[in-house]
């Protein structure tokens, strides 16, 4: 996908995207390749306004985790490890998919096994061993545990969405055959919405909104495949509700200063706008977790940020 | 209420604001009021630590704020706004009071005193010319160009005096966090004064800023609030930042910092401190609670309760809903409160008595005697301990009750605990085993009168504030809602400019209850007694 092709859509007019909004597209298609093994990662933000910046980088987040290879066991793994007890689960046993209530990861024999309680089999917990993980996947807490196939139907496409995808199969099929949160919006839902379900973009002049890509789960019609919800900074979320998640996005501060426990294992992207009441004491918590960070590595493929945003990245163990 | 949605137009304006904004520094003279800041100055040298006695410190914060409202504003340096520190009344006294104590400062007092007389007579308006100077009366008018004041409180007199010259809005720095953007912006006193509001330097509203401001008032700015460590930024895009210029120092002592001209007026420990002494000597301790003090907007002050989940209602612009109960340790500068400016204490409880109707009464007085009996068991069984006072209760059977539970169901606005046992567990250890029932049925119907209470107001206050004119609310940092309730139902919103976290205990009947920082000089000033050096 090339960035350079995506526009918004005003006043029935299309311009080009400027280059922070590009920007922070690119960011989320960076995260999406990054892996939690070496310490999660933190993107600290400060721009002149948040607007559409959440959007876009989750934009540009599901759209990569759609090109992340589904065989990478040690990714898998990884998540599978931090997915909350209790948290629904996918089981792909042969031909078939069965849901259930995941229970943990134990040693049995010596062997370090992955436990599932299937709803299909008696409510009985089922242990197999980790390098099975990959038959394992997170699933909505919405979808029912009764064993049934747990496959996203009814999901519409576009010619935007289909743009957006390249046209590539198998980013369609992975976007829309299946329901995989990957990361929550902890901000404004009604802003968050204007901007992810109302504004109109363009990728090679389809028209369409950052919302087909990003699979807002309180927007969809049941049935649909999600990728992402989002959580008002005000509200105390249960993280079981969210299931394995891939990164968090902290779109203003008091969410950040508020609920940033809350995911101790995940990506963290943290947005902040000056205007907010609490930006100096969000800056200075950053600051301050950015002397626990992991290593001194630079993240050379880190994009380059354009001059008005300040950004500090580094990595993190879990809290 | 969307009060923040931005198109990317928007968005993108203020990305293109943040990248190439400018500012010009226009300087003023007028050498009269040089002098008198460089003596005054001096005069708080001399003074040294006495400065930060109350009885100097008021007189000292009413002449700096004074000087401050003279170079803020384009206003004659006689309009009565410039002057409204100036009670020439209050002075007299302060000056006294002062003196009786310290003779040896008389004349140099005196003398700054009445040079200050002479600058208060002058119908000059400097900052106004400079204003003339930056561009052509058209060229303002027609260039989407507003005025920055700092202080709220002149709006509406510079408005005044530039109107039949000027069509441009006069704006305060807190409207430079919504949606408006303007072409230029014209800031009255040194930008370092209104970089204390980060987002004046770090998300510009306006892609040219002009500073008018007088020449000796050298301010230098503050570092920006910034991550430790930054990614560079694209090497194509670098340009170089838009900032102040450093401005060279005369003299090492020549920077004027805010704190220097608008000193807070008065320390208020003092007057905490009396009513900390009180609370402890105090028999009848149910009377007080524990409080944070607000400075709001416009010199006012306002004790609030920060008792364990205390909440207070807040107009919240950025919110989907506007009006909300929020936590008092949730509560940050720039939020808007509540407060009733009519009648005074909470609206709830005389809207809450109506819906009770003639068991009102009989409730309420219900309700009085079990925390009375509460307090006496405090006093008389536990020595004034609330911890023993709490392993009791716990003992008896609750399940919720910390120290600082017991402390807020000693306070006449908590009404009954959710959970039952806690309340069977109070009623039992104030002997009152019989009538567990009758009076848990008087709190709840209390309870549920305050409920409906609160939704009434919520829904009167909802439709009020979305036919207000928030914009002047944001600009003037205040705004008074006319509920129409008998008995005084006027509630006034009022921005949150700091928060004291040092947590003071205070008489409940000073709850809500608005002050002006001038009273409550006045107040500690009757208490202070001044003895010779």
């Amino acid at each position: 996908m090339s960035i350079t092709n995506m526009q918004y859509c005003e006043r029935d007019k299309v311009y080009l995207l400027p280059s922070w909004a590009c920007w922070f597209i690119n960011v989320g298609s960076w995260l999406a390749h990054q892996i939690a093994d070496s310490g999660r990662v933190v993107v600290a933000i400060s721009a002149p306004t948040r607007a559409y910046a959440a959007a876009l980088l989750t934009f540009g987040l599901i759209r990569g985790r759609a090109t992340v290879s589904f065989d990478d066991t040690a990714e898998h793994i990884l998540r599978m490890r931090n997915l909350p007890k209790g948290s629904p689960v996918a089981y792909r046993g042969g031909k078939k998919r069965y849901t259930g209530e995941y229970v943990g990861i134990e040693i049995k024999n010596d062997v370090e096994k992955l436990g599932i309680k299937l709803g299909g089999k008696g409510n009985d917990t089922w242990w197999y061993p980790i390098n099975e993980a990959i038959k394992f996947e997170s699933i909505e807490s919405s979808v029912s545990c009764s064993g049934k196939k747990i496959r996203a139907r009814n999901t519409p496409t576009s010619a935007f969405f289909e743009s957006c995808c390249d046209s590539n199969s198998s980013i369609i099929e992975s976007l829309t055959s299946r329901s995989i949160q990957e990361c929550v919006i902890v901000g404004q839902h009604n802003l968050l919405h204007q901007e992810i379900d109302e504004s109109l973009f363009a990728y090679n002049n389809e028209l369409g909104k950052l919302q087909e890509i990003i699979r807002i789960k309180d927007d969809l019609n049941p049935g649909e495949a999600c990728h992402s919800a989002i959580c008002s900074a005000n509200k105390s979320p249960e993280t079981e509700e969210y299931g394995l998640l891939h990164a968090v996005i902290f779109d203003g501060a008091r969410g950040y200063l508020r609920l940033r426990d809350r995911w101790p294992a995940v990506h963290h992207v943290v947005i902040l706008d000056c205007i907010d009441a609490e930006f100096p004491d969000a800056i200075n918590e950053l600051n301050r977790c950015y002397y626990y960070r992991i290593g001194d590595a630079e993240f050379k493929d880190f994009p380059a940020p354009p001059r008005e945003l300040s950004v500090m990245v580094y990595r993190r163990e879990e809290q | 209420m969307n009060r923040r949605f931005h198109t990317m137009s928007q968005a993108n304006d203020l990305y293109r604001m943040k990248a190439d904004n400018r500012i010009s520094v226009h300087k003023v003279e007028y050498p009269q009021l040089q002098s008198w800041g460089n003596d005054f100055r001096r005069f708080k040298t001399k003074l040294g630590e006495l400065n930060q006695e109350d009885s100097w410190r008021g007189l000292i914060g009413s002449l700096g704020w004074t000087y401050y409202c003279m170079m803020i504003a384009p206003l004659p340096l006689n309009s009565v706004e410039c002057l409204s520190y100036y009670r020439s009344d209050d002075m007299g006294t302060m000056e006294k009071k002062c003196l009786d104590g310290y003779p040896s400062y008389a004349d140099e007092l005196a003398l700054l005193l009445r040079n200050l007389q002479h600058l208060r007579d002058s119908i000059d308006n400097p900052l106004l010319g400079a204003l003339c100077d930056i561009g052509c009366q058209v060229s303002l008018n027609r260039s989407n160009c507003a005025i920055v004041i700092r202080e709220s409180r002149l709006v509406y007199a510079v408005e005044k005096q530039i109107k039949g010259f000027l069509n441009v809005d006069i704006i305060t720095p807190k409207q430079l966090r919504g949606h408006e953007i303007y072409n230029r912006l014209i800031f009255f006193g040194p930008m370092a004064w209104f970089f204390k509001d980060e987002y004046i330097r770090s998300a510009p509203r306006a892609l040219q800023y002009d500073q008018i401001s007088y020449r000796w008032l050298i301010s230098r700015e503050k570092e920006p609030i910034s991550f430790v460590s930054t990614v560079k930024p694209n090497y194509l895009d670098i340009r170089v930042q838009a900032s102040l210029d450093p401005e060279p120092l005369i003299e090492d002592d020549a920077s004027w910092s805010l704190d220097d001209v608008a000193p807070a007026q008065i320390s208020v420990s003092s007057f905490i401190d009396s009513f900390e002494r009180e609370a402890t000597n105090s028999p009848t301790l149910n009377e007080f609670c524990i409080a944070k003090i607000v400075w709001l907007e416009n010199r006012h002050v306002v004790f609030i309760n920060a008792t364990e989940d205390a909440k207070i209602r807040i107009i919240a612009l950025d919110d989907d809903d506007p009006i909300q109960r929020k936590r008092v340790d949730e509560l940050v500068p720039g939020d808007f409160l509540l407060l009733r400016t009519e009648g005074g204490g909470d609206l709830i409880e005389p809207i809450a008595d109506n819906i009770m109707g003639e068991r009102a009464k009989k409730n309420r007085e219900c309700q009085k005697r079990w925390k009375t009996l509460l307090k006496d068991a405090l006093d008389n069984n536990h020595g004034g301990c609330f911890t023993s006072l709490s392993i009791s209760l716990i003992d008896s059977g609750a399940k919720n009750m910390t120290e600082a539970r017991v402390r807020h169901w000693l306070t006449p606005e908590a009404i009954l605990p959710r959970d039952r046992c806690d309340f069977d567990s109070i009623m039992n250890l104030i002997g009152m085993r019989d009538d567990i029932q009758y009076y848990w049925e008087c709190s709840k119907e209390i309870f549920i009168a305050h409920h409906k209470a609160g939704n009434y107001i919520r829904q009167k206050l909802l439709k009020l504030v979305n036919q207000a004119d928030i914009r002047e609310m944001v600009r003037i940092g205040e705004m008074t809602f006319e509920l129409g309730e008998k008995g005084g139902g006027n509630l006034t919103a009022y921005r949150v400019s700091e928060i004291n976290e040092t947590p003071v205990n205070i008489r409940y009947t000073k709850i809500g209850k608005l002050f002006n920082t001038q009273d409550i000089y006045k107040e500690v000033l009757s208490r202070t007694t001044i003895t010779s050096k």
